[in-house]
Order: C-alpha cells, then sequence, then structure tokens
C-alpha cells in the first residue's frame, strides 16, 4: 500500500515540477519564446511588486509544457461528453459543419443585427470617397457583397439558431448604396441556387471553398462585362483539381479540434500560363482572406492584378489613388458590416 | 493567485514543497517560517502592497493576544477584547463597508479603499484568535510569527475554511508531515480541483450568461437554467476552493475543518446551513447567536437572534442591499421554520421536503448573483412573468441533451453524502484512508492522476477562471 501512495506523490510531484524544470533547463524554441511572455524584470518587483507577480504569472501560463496537446485533450474529451465546444469562437452545426461565432455573423442569420438607416448611409458616404476617387481618373468602381456562411448554408446551423434571411443586415446597405448610384453585386443569390451542385464553403471554415470562390469571380466577371473591357473568363478546364484528404479548416482549429473535424477539400488551381491570354487591363481588390482564392482567376482576366487589405471598410484612399487600376472592387464580407468605418488613415498590407 | 491557476500549481507549489521538505521534521520552527513566508509572498502574488495591511493585522493582534493572556481583572480583559474586536471590525468596515455606508449616508462622492483580498476571512480568523484566548479555551502563542502563521497561512487566508485558532494552535507547533496525509491531501486537493475547474466553470457559464444579460433579453426559461446553473456553480466552486484549501493542509501537516457536508441533501433551510460554509455558520453560531443568548431566552428573542445573524451573515458577504436581502430571506426561512413549519415538513414525503428546501436555497442565490437588488428584482419578474420562451421561438441559453444530463448529474453529485476519501478532521487511528484495500487505494491514485491531467487541460482552455468567494 505504501508503494502506491509513494509512486501517487512521486508522480504528482514529476507532474507539477516539470514545467518549471523543463522551462529552466530545457531546449528553448526561439520562436515560441519569442511569441510568449518573457521573464518579468526583477526591478519591477520593488516598485510594483504587483506588477511584476502578473508578469510571472502571465511567464508562467504561456510556457506550459505539451499546451497543444493539453487543448486538444480538453477540447476532445468536451466534444465527446457534451457535444459543446470549449471555445466561444465557433459553434458546431449538423452533420460537422462549423460556423464562426466572433462577430456578429450569427446574429446576423437570426436577424437581429438589422442595420439602421443611419449606419448604412454613414457606410454609403465612405464607400462613395472611394468610388469618386475611381471615378475621377476613370476607373469602373464595384461593391461587391460577400455572403457569411450561415446566410449561404443556414440549414446546417444547430436548431437553436434561427435563420433570418428578411432581416439580412447587408440588404439595407445595398439599397441605400444603390440608390447613391453605387454598383453593388450580392453574391448570395448565386451561390444560392449553385450550391447543390458543388460545396461551396468549407464545412470546417469559414470560408467559401475553390468552387465557391470560382463562382463568385464567374459572377463578378459577367458584371464586369458592363465596363466595355475585353476581360477573358477562365475556364474550369484551365484549372487543375486537387483533392486534400482529412482537412480541417481555420474553425476547427479554433476550437481545437482538427481530429473530430475533418472533410475532403477541393482545390482548384490555374496551371495554364497566363501570357497566352490577350490581357491589358489592371484590377485592384480591397478585400480580406476571401479575396485571397480568387487572385488565382484573375490573373487570367488582368494584366496585373493587386489586392490591398480592409478592415471594416477602412479603406487607404491613397493607395487606390496611386494605384489607378482599371477596376476596383471593394469586396466585403458580411461579417465585416459590424461598424461603421472611423477613419481612411491605415495601412495597406495586402489581402493574400 | 488561484489555487486553479497555471503559476500556482506549476510553479508556486512545487518550489514550495521542495522547500519546505528539504527543512528536517524536527525543525518546527523553520518549516513553519517557510510557510509564512510562502504564504507572504501568495499574499503579495495579487495584492502587493497590501500585504502591509495583513502584518498590521498580525501585529496588532498578537499584541493584544498577548496582554490578555495577562491575569486581567475580568471588566478590564473584557475591555481588551472589545477593542480588539473593535479594530478588526474597524478594518474590515473601513475598506469593505465604508462606501455603503457613506452612501447611505448620501456621500455617494466618497471613494472607495481598494478592498485588500480575504479580508473578511482573515478578519474573522484573528477575532476567533482573540475570543479564543479570552476564553481560555486557548493559549496565545508566545511568538509573532505562530500568530502570523495562523491568521496568514495561505491554504485558508483567501476564502476559507474559517479556522478557528482553538482548532489549529496546537498543529501550528505540534503537527506531523506523513506520507498518508500527502497522499490523501493530493487526492482532496484534485477533486477540490476537478470540482472547481470541470464542474463549477462549465455550469458557470449558462450563469453567466443569463446574469450577465439586459434582463429585457431574458426568457423566463433561461432565467431558471440560470439559476439552477448559479446553485451549482457556487457550491462546486466554494466546495472547490475548500477542498483544494483542505487537500493543501494535508500535504503540509495540518487538519483543516471540513466546509461542506453535502447541503443540498438537506431537507430545510436549517439543516441546509448545518451543512453548507459550516466554519462561518460555526463562527456566526459561536461568537454571535450564542452571546446574544441563542434560543435560550424565548422565541421571540429567538427569532430577532436569527434575524440578526443572518441578516450580518449576508452583509459579511457583501456590503450591498441584495446581500442584506439574501441573509433576510434566510433568516425567515429558518424563523418560520422554528415558529412551525419544521412539524409541518417533518410529515411531508422526502422529496416534497427537499424540493421546498431547494426552491427556496436557489431562488435566494438570485439575491446573491444580481449585481443589485433592483436587478434581482428585474431577475424574479423574468421568472415568474415572463414567457417560458420568446416569442420568435428562440431561448438565449440553449442546453443539448448532453448538457442538460451533466448537470442533473452535477445536482445529484452535489447531494451525495458519502465520503469517498474517508476524511476526517480528528488524529483518531484510521481517520485517513488508511483502512482501504490495496486496489482501490491504487485506482483512487490513478483516477485522481488522470482528472488532474484533465483539470490542466481545462486549464490551459480557459485560462481566467477566478473563484466566486474571492470577493468577499
Amino acid at each position: 500500500m505504501n508503494k502506491i501512495k509513494i509512486i501517487t506523490v512521486a508522480l504528482f510531484t514529476i507532474i507539477i515540477a516539470s514545467p518549471g524544470v523543463y522551462n529552466l533547463l530545457g531546449p528553448t524554441n526561439a520562436e515560441a519564446a519569442k511569441a510568449a511572455a518573457g521573464f518579468p524584470d526583477i526591478t519591477v518587483l520593488l516598485q510594483e511588486p504587483k506588477k511584476f507577480f502578473s508578469l510571472l504569472g502571465e511567464h508562467a501560463s504561456e510556457n506550459i509544457l505539451y499546451e497543444d496537446e493539453l487543448l486538444e485533450l480538453y477540447s476532445t474529451l468536451r466534444f465527446k461528453l457534451l457535444k459543446s465546444s470549449a471555445s466561444k469562437k465557433a459553434v458546431i452545426g449538423k452533420e460537422g459543419w462549423l460556423y464562426f461565432a466572433n462577430g456578429n455573423g450569427l446574429r446576423n442569420a437570426k436577424g437581429q443585427d438589422i442595420m439602421s438607416d443611419l449606419e448604412a448611409q454613414s457606410w454609403t458616404d465612405n464607400i462613395q470617397k472611394t468610388a469618386e476617387i475611381v471615378e475621377a481618373y476613370g476607373g469602373k468602381f464595384y461593391v461587391v457583397i460577400v455572403p457569411d456562411k450561415p446566410q449561404a448554408y443556414p440549414e446546417y446551423l444547430p436548431d437553436y439558431i434561427h435563420y433570418n434571411p428578411q432581416q439580412r443586415r447587408a440588404n439595407k446597405l445595398m439599397d441605400v448604396a444603390r440608390e447613391n448610384g453605387l454598383k453593388v453585386i450580392d453574391l448570395l443569390p448565386t451561390l444560392l441556387q449553385n450550391k447543390k451542385a458543388e460545396r461551396l464553403y468549407d464545412k470546417t471554415d469559414t470560408h467559401w471553398t475553390h468552387e465557391g470562390a470560382y463562382l463568385a469571380y464567374l459572377e463578378i466577371h459577367r458584371h464586369l462585362q458592363d465596363t466595355g473591357l475585353n476581360l477573358i473568363t477562365v475556364d474550369k478546364e484551365h484549372l487543375r483539381e486537387i483533392n486534400m484528404q482529412h482537412y480541417s479548416g481555420d474553425l476547427a482549429r479554433l476550437l481545437n479540434l482538427q481530429t473530430q473535424f475533418q472533410e475532403n477539400h477541393k482545390v482548384l488551381l490555374a496551371y495554364t500560363s497566363y501570357a497566352q491570354f490577350d490581357r491589358k487591363s489592371q484590377l485592384l481588390v480591397l478585400g480580406d482572406s476571401f479575396s485571397g482564392r480568387l487572385v488565382d482567376y484573375w490573373n487570367y482576366s488582368f494584366a496585373k492584378t493587386s489586392c490591398q487589405h480592409h478592415r471594416w471598410g477602412n479603406i487607404n484612399n491613397t493607395a487606390v489613388a496611386d494605384a489607378k487600376a482599371d477596376v476596383v472592387l471593394l469586396m466585403m464580407v458580411e461579417r465585416g458590416l459590424q461598424h461603421p468605418p472611423q477613419s481612411h488613415q491605415i495601412s495597406a498590407p495586402d489581402c493574400f | 493567485m488561484v489555487f486553479s491557476g497555471i503559476p500556482f500549481l506549476f510553479y508556486y507549489l512545487p518550489l514550495l514543497l521542495l522547500v519546505y521538505y528539504a527543512v528536517p521534521q524536527t525543525a518546527r520552527f523553520w518549516r513553519n517560517n517557510v510557510l509564512l513566508v510562502a504564504s507572504l509572498i501568495f499574499y503579495a502574488w495579487g495584492e502587493g502592497f497590501q500585504l502591509l495591511l495583513l502584518l498590521l493585522s498580525i501585529v496588532v493582534n498578537h499584541l493584544f493576544s498577548r496582554v490578555l493572556t495577562n491575569k486581567l481583572r475580568q471588566d478590564k480583559a473584557y475591555l481588551l477584547l472589545f477593542l480588539g474586536i473593535a479594530f478588526n471590525l474597524g478594518l474590515l468596515t473601513w475598506y469593505k463597508y465604508s462606501v455603503f455606508f457613506a452612501s447611505s449616508l448620501g456621500y455617494s462622492s466618497w471613494q472607495a479603499p481598494a478592498l485588500p483580498l480575504g479580508i473578511s476571512f482573515f478578519t474573522f480568523q484573528a477575532i476567533s484568535y482573540l475570543v479564543d484566548v479570552y476564553r481560555k479555551e486557548a493559549s496565545a502563542s508566545k511568538s509573532v510569527l505562530e500568530t502570523a502563521l495562523y491568521i496568514s497561512s495561505f491554504p485558508q487566508l483567501i476564502a476559507g475554511p474559517i479556522v478557528r485558532y482553538k482548532y489549529v494552535a496546537e498543529q501550528i507547533t505540534r503537527r506531523r508531515e506523513t506520507l498518508d496525509k500527502f497522499f490523501l491531501g493530493i487526492q482532496i486537493f484534485i477533486l477540490g480541483l476537478a470540482q472547481k475547474v470541470l464542474i463549477a466553470n462549465l455550469v458557470g457559464e449558462s450563469a453567466d450568461t443569463a446574469f450577465n444579460s439586459p434582463v429585457e433579453q431574458l426568457d423566463s426559461l433561461s432565467a431558471w437554467i440560470g439559476v439552477f446553473s448559479y446553485g451549482l456553480q457556487i457550491y462546486f466552486d466554494f466546495a472547490g476552493y475548500s477542498n483544494m484549501a483542505i487537500g493543501l493542509g494535508l500535504m503540509l501537516g495540518f487538519r483543516f475543518p471540513k466546509n461542506f457536508n453535502a447541503p443540498y441533501s438537506a431537507l430545510s433551510v436549517t439543516e441546509f446551513w448545518r451543512k453548507w460554509h459550516m466554519t462561518l455558520s460555526e463562527w456566526f453560531r459561536d461568537y454571535l447567536y450564542i452571546p446574544l443568548g441563542g434560543n435560550r431566552r424565548g422565541s421571540m428573542r429567538t427569532i430577532i437572534n436569527l434575524w440578526l445573524v443572518f441578516v450580518l451573515c449576508g452583509l459579511w458577504h457583501g456590503a450591498a442591499l441584495n446581500f442584506i436581502a439574501w441573509g433576510a430571506w434566510h433568516g425567515f426561512f429558518l424563523s418560520i421554520e422554528r415558529l412551525g413549519l419544521q412539524r409541518v415538513l417533518d410529515k411531508l414525503w422526502k422529496p416534497i421536503r427537499h424540493t421546498y428546501l431547494l426552491l427556496s436555497v436557489f431562488l435566494a442565490w438570485v439575491l446573491f448573483r444580481a449585481d443589485s437588488l433592483e436587478h434581482a428584482t428585474n431577475y424574479y419578474r423574468v421568472l415568474f412573468i415572463t414567457p417560458f420562451q420568446a416569442t420568435d421561438g428562440t431561448n438565449l441559453i440553449n442546453l443539448n441533451q448532453h448538457t442538460v444530463v451533466f448537470m442533473l448529474l452535477c445536482l445529484a453529485l452535489s447531494m451525495m453524502r458519502c465520503n469517498v476519501l474517508g476524511y476526517r478532521t480528528t488524529e483518531a487511528p484510521g481517520s485517513l484512508a488508511s483502512q482501504k484495500t490495496g486496489a482501490y487505494t491504487g485506482l483512487a491514485a490513478l483516477a485522481a492522476l488522470g482528472a488532474f491531467v484533465v483539470c490542466v487541460s481545462a486549464l490551459v482552455a480557459n485560462s481566467f477562471n477566478p473563484f466566486i468567494y474571492f470577493r468577499f
């Protein structure tokens, strides 16, 4: 009996002592060490003991041994036993579908986040400033509304989220923007029409699939015919299909449930040289992570495609004026329609 | 620093155990000093320079206790005790109640001094020290270091159990650290950690959603789920903390008193208070209720005493009207039980008595959890007047079947009277789990270590998990 007790005490001691010993003597992963909080400056102890101990706590918490494995263990146990997720950043829907829960996407799906007239006008005024810059040098400007995943696939939302398509937040913005003369492309109807043929959003990811992106490309391209520019459409035959098995998207990673949520993921890659196509015009995409997947296709239609990231409609108009692209697409994902834009003075990293 | 935090579990605790056990068992003085220094660091970790206040309390109470030990005339000793208690209550009042009293008197601009962590607990321990010495139930410590260890010992410093001096005085100077104690301490500590991390934090999610949302967004079903969840959360949170304190005490050779004994298994509010936060109930009983006359001065006086004790108990939890109302609520039920309801209850079928207990206690938690009396009143309105489901068919809180089953299991667990780990608070032979078979011991140890790993994984996933009783 004493042996059992001694072994238990020894094991317990080893478990609680190992992170400290490892941090002290173990090999250093330079990248991880850079990301995690460092050991606080000892001089802080005398001046602000509370702050010192708080920093020490952060250091200890961020340097935990086997952190990824522990996160996955808890998330898996919770999912298996309670069918719920430890993270509040995503919700688990039906048949393995996951939905992003941060931001207003789910409230928008429930129709609880209607845009007011004032907000819609504020958005439109902001967009119009960019449109005027583009039109001033003779370019064409389009606003593209990219649907959130719950709008395109509401049928897989958990039962407690009641989808309300009538109160979509983007509807008000589109109405006001069109009334003010802006050209607006809503991608939702075409996605809804075609979703039976192909899966257009990944089950485990926030974003659309390559198929979804390609469909969006075709729909936008159809509208661009009005520009009078000679834009070639890339056919599917110019794209190579690559199937990835056991793919886990960003939402599965957010939940630390990569092993529980996996799917087949089809990639449509460009493999034909662009050179054979007669391309003259330039395209500037103001977008976010959704826009990245279309760039491969735009390269067939435009001689030069560039992409600038915008957050919540805060657009770097100086960069837009400098680019002087023939076509400017402002791609607005619905989840980004949360706050009316505040400032135009932002940096503009590209969105790839 | 919280027991259920990574810094405590993986840095503070192993370092303390290493240094503590590096000192030979015969050198009790030095082991105590290691524990004292560790306790002061523990306090400074969360409170910084407020540590000075704790030190002041230690020194002043030690001086009072030393003078009380002298052969004094009864009236002088009584005056001295009065001054000692006044000092402690003055400290508590200044830090905890000055804003409440100032705003009640119309001085709403009064700035609150920062509330030192655990002040309600260490003040009550200090009062117990002075009273026990005055009553000659324990002799005052000759060493200020021992007094300091009694008041500031880290396992029970922040949120109890409220360890009375006479209970622990001998252990400070003559305890024995043994393998049996350490082994049991690990298990009880992990049991407490699991109660906190795997149950309280989980059920607390629904409680937080219900109580942190504007009441106009609440539907009745979600409000009831919120009440039910909070009732479970506060039990597992606080019982978990107490078990962790007891477990840590055992690892360091102490035996602290139990604080909970399956309170939701009670069949009346009177019985509930014999099982809930037992060390606080006993403190109020021995240092307030009985000195007030207890139940020896007729029915009316007994009722007044009960109300007074419970209103003060509510006030002890927080300087706000909702806490006073919570205390009065319990005072009311205890009074009517004493006035005849108990006799009626005794004749009823047990499940009915149990439902009565759960309803009266769980509904009172609304007052305890609400931000204010107004919030509580509005919450009650939602519970009893608002429709069960919102008009659009949605509810604020949506629990799947698995979670409902989990919560019912937790309720059942909170009612279990059995003492699986065999912890007793006395040193009687066989009081630790030594009489269990080897297989049982092995399985229990394995389960405890497995549970510990799962708890740590939950902590890594949700790093912010303060204890409810830290705010008191």
